[in-house]
């Protein structure tokens, strides 16, 4: 046991030594400690890079800490205050830790609330932001006695384990304390943390979703006397592996094709490579996308002596004509995660696979110039399950940009999008 | 208790205009103080502004806040014509992008800052257009003072409407409050004064908040930043949001129909002769209806690159409905955008055509470069729903390659009923 300095770290030394948590920290107004806001996530293989905006410049504050749970949000308890919050608008609003949603954040690690502690107070007036569709959280129901959002008394430490934040390079931010030590700033500042295990070191595994919130701290430097802000929205994600990473190099009357349906099944290390009928239509992708095996071809425009309107210089992708595969280009890739999006998220229902109609999806094997930095989403059927990915098309180049005919060259990833619902943007 | 900082400069120091040493010594002062910067942990500022175009000069400014002190009451949101159309744009030595600093790390006022805000100077009456600060008897804004210098509160103005005319006038500050769903409202006669500690339900701002501005020239490039609060938009929030710009563009909608057999005079949309009667005559902010010029061409089947062009519309049984382009024109498709126009993930700019010289009779070469994902003269774009497109429209005169074009958007927001939005900005690039 460690040894004892003070009497009050006496307390929290042996509480911390019971198997119940000591850790309890209060929780500021928003006034005194500004939440993190606007937190969305890029989906990652068997990680999840978190970015938030943050404005926090306070006297004691400290840095922020992440906290994450293997649920959905659809599985953690509602929270009861501010009134009239429910799980899916926690997706854009933020809440208080107090009794009323004691619950939800014992999912996260905090202990349970004792009664008659941090009692969620004031007036909880309707919230007049639900008669905007497009926003979730201005002027939410909030205490009219804005000094508290709870009844706080100041306690100690927070959870004990902390999730790791770490920078794009795995280098680790995080401290004993916190997930993240930024600098302060008087201005908004984007804020990024790439998790890779949650608080208890148990790694992120592709498939399982996550929920997730972060929240600011103020703290002694002894982090005992700590208080959390209110927390951002939540968000859900469920890390997905990138199934093919390579480079297309087409030569003239050359073809290359990946076959999703082993994609999806084994990895793959190289495309299928074919000759064109150069004395036909050449490369023209939708000749030849008719096959059985569902995938996606990338092919040139031909040069004919006698057809003038056939571009060599310009590569084709195309999905096989089939019901059970379907393509849609989504535009430009960016670091700006506001730039991409999830299936679910963007495409109404009638698009979907099983649907009948489908204009914006291409499932009639139509040739979509290649000209790079493009996104596409797909959907295939493989045994009656639809699985959904994306294709990333980088830097398209001609090995010799005089000539038309010289080897066309482009980067491509295809991405399993393992929950399309929670998978987001994307590296 | 809220902290008010102000700097006394001394005798020596520069000073950059009569207007701004009166601002310096008035700064000083209670009440009259033209504002005063209150650091973050006092007043938070504004988060990240961004402004979308609803076509033909109105415009919607959006940020977040995070506002829930006891005597904020709104936002003050400043506003400039740029000197000349473009981006990246810059007011008063502020870039577009950066963020306004009124304080430094210590706490004093950074005298280079209340310059720039002297550059934002709203006249209700001349509405964007002011460049000169307020000159001492008020002359400009054609309010008389009624009294000492002390009680005319700003020489830098955020926008703000006017209560009352002529000597009676008055300011009414700050520029706009909460109306509790997430519009940021003209503050009014009957609201001013109102503070989250009236009404926290209403006032308090937790998240995205906008306000609407119309009567822009599209065209002309125009300068927003936001600050938040107190004190009837006296006092102000040490920083800003960052400097955001806009080129306001003409937009229209039109119902087109959609050829659905092959072999036929497909139409051709003649967005040349479009373009050039967009802010002209009667349309001086807007354009004529599209459909106009729309229409079938003469020719039957399938257009080429020497067709005049710009933009054909055809069918082929293979491949369904396609755009084409004409002579020195060219088609980009950007994606599918669920929202189209109003999409947040739709980019900001058209990519730029850039053409290499190889003419498109070599059919050895043909033009290779075709950058920034454009088709080239000829070539077939699968004309799908939902998808944003964008039309580079050059001279099909030109005998040479034109090195400028028009770019005009086009979202296919309903393609059973042919209804398609059209966006375009007032000068070629």
């Amino acid at each position: 046991m460690r040894r004892i300095i003070s009497l009050g770290l006496a307390i929290i030394a042996t509480t911390a030594c019971d198997k119940s948590s000591s850790s309890d920290p209060a929780t500021a107004t928003r006034n005194d400690l500004n939440p993190p806001s606007g937190l969305v996530t890029v989906t990652g293989d068997k990680q999840i890079e978190l970015r938030w905006q943050a404005m926090n410049a306070e006297e004691d504050f400290k840095g922020y800490r992440v906290f994450a749970v293997a649920k959905a949000l659809s599985e953690l308890s509602q929270p009861s205050y501010p009134e009239g919050f429910s799980l899916d608008k926690l997706k854009k609003g933020s809440i208080p830790r107090c009794d009323k949603n004691s619950t939800l954040f014992e999912s996260f690690g905090f202990p349970a609330i004792e009664a008659g502690k941090k009692e969620c107070e004031g007036d909880e007036a309707s919230d007049s932001a639900t008669s905007s569709k497009s926003l979730a959280l201005i002027a939410d129901s909030t205490s009219t006695d804005t000094a508290q959002s709870s009844k706080n008394d100041d306690t100690d430490t927070l959870p004990p384990q902390v999730v790791k934040c770490a920078d794009r390079d795995n280098k680790d931010l995080s401290t004993t304390h916190l997930s993240l030590k930024p600098a302060t700033t008087p201005t908004l500042t984007e804020q990024v943390c790439v998790v890779s295990a949650l608080a208890d070191g148990t790694a992120l595994s592709n498939g399982t979703t996550y929920t997730f919130f972060v929240a600011a701290i103020n703290a002694d430097d002894d982090f005992e006397k700590v208080k959390l802000s209110w927390t951002s929205n939540f968000v859900e994600d469920t890390p997905a592996k990138a199934l093919f990473t390579g480079t297309v190099t087409l030569a003239k009357n050359k073809m290359q094709f990946i076959p999703l349906t082993a994609l999806q099944e084994k990895n793959i290390t190289a495309l299928e490579s074919t000759d064109c009928d150069a004395t036909n239509k050449g490369c023209s992708v939708y000749d030849n996308n008719t096959l059985s095996t569902k995938g996606i071809y990338f092919g040139r425009g031909t040069l004919s002596a006698t057809s003038k309107w056939y571009y060599p210089q310009r590569s084709f992708i195309s999905a096989t004509a089939s019901d059970e595969l379907k393509l849609l280009l989504r535009g430009p890739q960016t670091a700006d995660p506001l730039r991409a999006g999830t299936i679910a998220e963007s495409i109404p229902e009638d698009e979907a696979i099983n649907a009948s109609a489908a204009d914006a999806y291409d499932d009639k094997g139509r040739p979509q110039p290649v000209y790079g930095n493009q996104v596409f989403d797909y959907q295939i059927k493989i045994s009656d399950k639809i699985h959904y990915g994306k294709i990333v098309i980088k830097d398209v180049k001609l090995a010799d940009p005089t000539k038309a005919d010289s080897d066309v060259s482009y980067d491509i990833k295809v991405i399993l999008q393992e929950d399309p619902e929670n998978t987001h943007y994307f590296n | 208790m809220k902290r008010v900082f102000c700097q006394r400069l001394p005798i020596t120091a520069p000073i950059f205009g009569l207007a701004f040493a009166a601002i310096v010594s008035v700064g000083c002062s209670d009440s009259s103080s033209d504002p005063s910067p209150v650091s973050v942990d006092e007043l938070k500022g504004p988060g990240k502004l961004t402004i979308s175009d609803e076509g033909d000069g109105k415009i919607k400014l959006k940020w977040t806040g995070s506002n829930n002190e006891d005597d904020f009451d709104g936002y003050n949101i400043y506003g400039r014509k740029a000197a000349t159309a473009g981006h990246p744009a810059t007011i008063g030595g502020l870039s577009e992008g950066s963020a306004l600093q009124l304080l430094d790390n210590e706490g004093e006022a950074i005298a280079a800052a209340k310059s720039t805000l002297l550059e934002f100077n709203y006249n209700p009456s001349n509405g964007l257009g002011l460049a000169a600060p307020l000159a001492d008897n008020n002359t400009q804004l054609g309010i008389q003072s009624s009294g000492s210098k002390d009680e005319e509160k700003f020489e830098a103005l955020p926008i703000h409407q006017l209560n009352g005319t002529g000597e009676d006038a008055k300011r009414l500050l700050p520029t706009c409050k909460n109306d509790g769903t997430g519009n940021c409202v003209n503050t009014t006669a009957d609201n001013e004064g109102q503070t989250v500690e009236d009404n926290n339900s209403r006032y308090a701002v937790n998240g995205p908040i906008s306000y609407s501005l119309s009567g822009l020239k599209v065209g002309s490039t125009y300068c927003f930043l936001v600050l938040s609060t107190f004190d009837r938009g006296e006092k102000v929030s040490q920083s800003s949001s960052n400097l955001a710009c806009i080129t306001p563009k003409f937009a229209k909608t039109a119902t087109l129909t959609l050829p659905e057999t092959g072999n036929i005079a497909f139409p051709k949309l003649d967005l040349s002769s479009w373009i050039a009667a967009c802010g002209t005559g009667s349309n001086l902010n807007s354009c004529p209806e599209v459909a106009a010029y729309y229409a079938a061409d003469s020719k039957i089947g399938g257009h080429i690159a020497e067709d005049a062009g710009p933009v054909y519309v055809e069918y082929d049984s293979n491949v369904g409905q396609v755009f084409v382009a004409g002579k020195n024109s060219a088609i980009a498709d950007l994606g599918y955008y669920a929202d189209g126009f109003a999409d947040s993930k739709l980019p900001a700019k058209a990519p730029k055509l850039t053409l290499d010289s190889n003419p498109i009779s070599d059919t050895n070469n043909a033009p290779i470069l075709n950058q920034g994902g454009y088709s080239i003269a000829g070539q077939s774009i699968i004309l799908a729903k939902n998808h944003v497109y964008v039309f580079a429209v050059g001279d099909a005169k030109a005998t040479t390659l034109p090195n400028k074009f028009h770019y005009v958007w086009a979202y296919i927001k309903d393609k059973d009923a042919g209804t398609v939005e059209f966006r375009l900005p007032k000068d070629a690039e």
